[in-house]
Parts: C-alpha cells; structure tokens; sequence
C-alpha cells in the first residue's frame, strides 16, 4: 500500500477537520488545502501502482 | 516606579526577541547551511540583513493581533506581560539547549494566555484570536508541506528536460540566495512582529499610547533589530536538527522548501495571523523529502518536533503562570 497517499489523505482529513474551528473569511485556506492533499494523495497513489506494475 | 518596571519588561521584551532570533531564525539559513551553498558564517548574515529590512515590507497586522487578540486588553498589565515573557523565554532556552525547534511564538501565546487566566480566569481569554492562532498551528506546516512538494514536482519536470545536472544544480545554488533571503523576510516579518505586540500591549497597558493606537515607529525598529541581532548569534544546534537531520537536501529542495515556507509566511503576515516559523519552514522540508518516499523523512526527529509543538503551549503556559502567581505574591 503507498504509505504517501495514506499520509497525504490523513493531511487531507486533518485540514477538512478544521474548515469549521476556522474564520468565516479564512474557510477558503483549510478548504482548499483539503481539496490539494486529496489530489495529491490520488497522484500518489497512481504514481505507485503504475511503478508496482 | 512604573516607568521603571515598564522600560525593564521593554527590555525583557526585546531580550525574547533576541532568543526568537538565536533560536528560530536559524531556520532561515539551515538549508543554505545543509546544501553548503554559503557558510555558516555568512548564512546568518544573510538572514539577518533580510530580518532586519522585513518592517519595509510588512505592515503591522500580526503585532496588533499579539497586542489585542489573545487575551482582553483590560487584563493586560506589566506582570502579565513579565510572567508571560518569562515563561517564554524559560521554555525556548529549555528547548535551545535540548536542541528542539519548538515555537518560541507559541511559547509566547502561551505565556501571555497563562499569566491571563491566573490573573482574572480563563474568560479573559480572546476565544476568536486564540482560535485563529490555533488554527493556523497545525495548517501552516501543513501550508508549507503541500507547497514545497508541488514545487519539487515542477523541480522534477524541468530537471527531466535539462540533463546537464551540474548546470542544474549551479543554478539552484544561485536561487536558493534568493529562496533564503525571502523566508528570512517573512520570519523577521512574522516574528518580530510578535514583540512589537508585546510592547505595543505594555504601552497601551500603561496608558503611553490609546487603545487603537498602531505600533510606533521606535518598537517596529528596535524589534527588527533585536531579531537581526539574534540571527548573528546563530543556533547551530537547531540548524543541525533542521538541516541535515529531518532529511537530507539537495540545493533544488532547499529552493522548493524555503519559497514554499517563505510564501507560507507572507501570506499569513498579511493575514495578521501569528504562526510559528519553525513549524512552517519543518512542514516544508517535510514536503521535500517525501517527494521521493516517505521514508526519505526520518520520521523520529520530526516526531521529537512533533512533541516539541504539543507541549510548548502548556509548558510556557504553566511557567508563565507560576511567575505570575509569584510576582503578584511579590
């Protein structure tokens, strides 16, 4: 299992976790970096299974 | 008598400012250090000259969040600020000589909100400002740590199409001037930020200036100052921890780390949010190593930092307030 996506997901989590506990006009930046590390981890993951192949 | 006490916490202030700059602003040159692209000699030079000149670039908004949005205004006073200060500069000399990057901005935060709730309860606390802080705790390394891998992505493309390596990398030594530079203005621009808004606090406290009052000119130069100052001194054992221990970096990720920690910077300055640079400029060089694999990050010292952020709040909290209660017995 590619260990980077998990952890890009867990940052992922972590960052949708505090869109609520943030400033209405700062939600943009925990919102967006949620979005970033999804995508992220799903390059991730691509990356590692085309290598395992 | 109180001008005396007022000038000696100043005094005191300024002396944190200086032990922010010793220890924390060796970030700004680990990885200059790290990659040998200057000495370390010249490194904290370099750093400093740029934490010096960060006032011309940075408006005041973090000083004024420190001086009115962590705990009220009214419960300010000199022992509050002295307790606080103490409890901040006892927790970064603890961590220095531990050779931990903990956050001496968050020691200061946490300084300040203990010897406020010893004083007049945990209600005297800005919920909103200290939930801000909080917030932007855990999302500036994080800030960081998805800039820096997105830009060692696009370091990867474009050294895919370049294969002269040396020419490459006698390049990235160049940027990485300019990337250090640019961190070391956000951290003068963040960070010394932090004790104007102590003293612009002590000022309002002592009725030397109004309550809307912006930083003077004279706190914004003797806080820049003070911060230069203590970059010259170095922190060498931080920058060991920094540089070389969380994972190994080339020039390119030194570049990718400190544009991605310095961006980090500017933007949550503008923002007047206080945040700590060594958290910052770690998930950057977190963001670096995992390019390759997550086992490229040595995981146990970023644990150890890790440990370090947790328990720097409380820990500067608890001192602070035992200074606090003693001063106020006193």
């Amino acid at each position: 299992m590619d260990r980077r996506a998990i952890f890009f997901l867990g940052s992922g989590a972590v960052s949708a976790a505090l869109i609520p506990a943030t400033e209405s006009g700062l939600r943009w930046v925990p919102t967006w970096l949620a979005v970033v590390f999804v995508v992220l981890a799903v390059a991730s993951y691509l990356d590692w299974r085309s290598n395992s192949r | 008598m109180t001008d005396l006490a007022l000038y000696a916490v100043i005094a005191i202030a300024l002396a944190f400012d200086f032990t922010n700059g010793f220890h924390d602003a060796a970030n700004s040159i680990a990885t200059v250090v790290a990659t040998r692209v200057l000495t370390p000699r010249l490194a904290v030079v370099w750093a400093a000259s740029f934490n010096f000149i960060a006032f011309l670039v940075f408006k005041t908004a973090v000083a004024s969040t420190i001086a009115k949005g962590v705990v009220d205004q009214d419960v300010l006073s000199i022992g509050v600020v002295f307790a606080g200060l103490i409890g901040a500069i006892a927790w970064n000399l603890v961590t220095y000589y531990l050779g931990l990057p903990s956050s001496s901005s968050h020691a200061l935060v946490g300084g300040i909100v203990g010897a406020a709730v010893v004083k007049a309860g945990f209600s005297s606390v800005v919920g909103d400002g200290l939930s801000k802080i909080a917030v932007f705790i855990v999302l500036s390394p994080l800030i960081g740590l998805a800039l820096a891998f997105i830009f060692m992505i696009v370091v990867l493309q474009i050294a895919g199409r370049i294969h002269n390596v040396d020419k490459l990398n006698r390049v990235f030594r160049r940027l990485q001037l300019v990337s250090a530079g640019a961190y070391s203005l956000g951290h003068g621009g963040n960070d010394a930020q932090k004790t104007m808004g102590v003293i612009l606090a002590l000022l309002i406290a002592t009725h030397k200036v109004g309550p809307n009052a912006d930083v003077p000119l004279w706190v914004v130069l003797a806080a820049n100052a003070a911060i230069a100052l203590g970059t010259l001194s170095g922190g060498w054992r931080v920058v060991h921890t920094l540089g070389s221990r969380i994972t190994k970096l080339q020039p390119s990720g030194g570049v990718a780390a400190e544009t991605a920690a310095a961006l980090t910077l500017f933007f949550v300055s503008a923002q007047g949010i206080p945040v700590s640079t060594t958290h910052t400029i770690t998930g950057s060089i977190v963001g670096v190593g995992s390019i390759q694999r997550l086992s490229a990050v040595r995981w146990g010292v970023a644990g150890r930092v890790v440990w370090a952020w947790i328990l720097t709040i409380p820990g500067a909290g608890l001192v602070a307030a035992a200074t606090y209660a003693v001063v106020h017995v006193v």
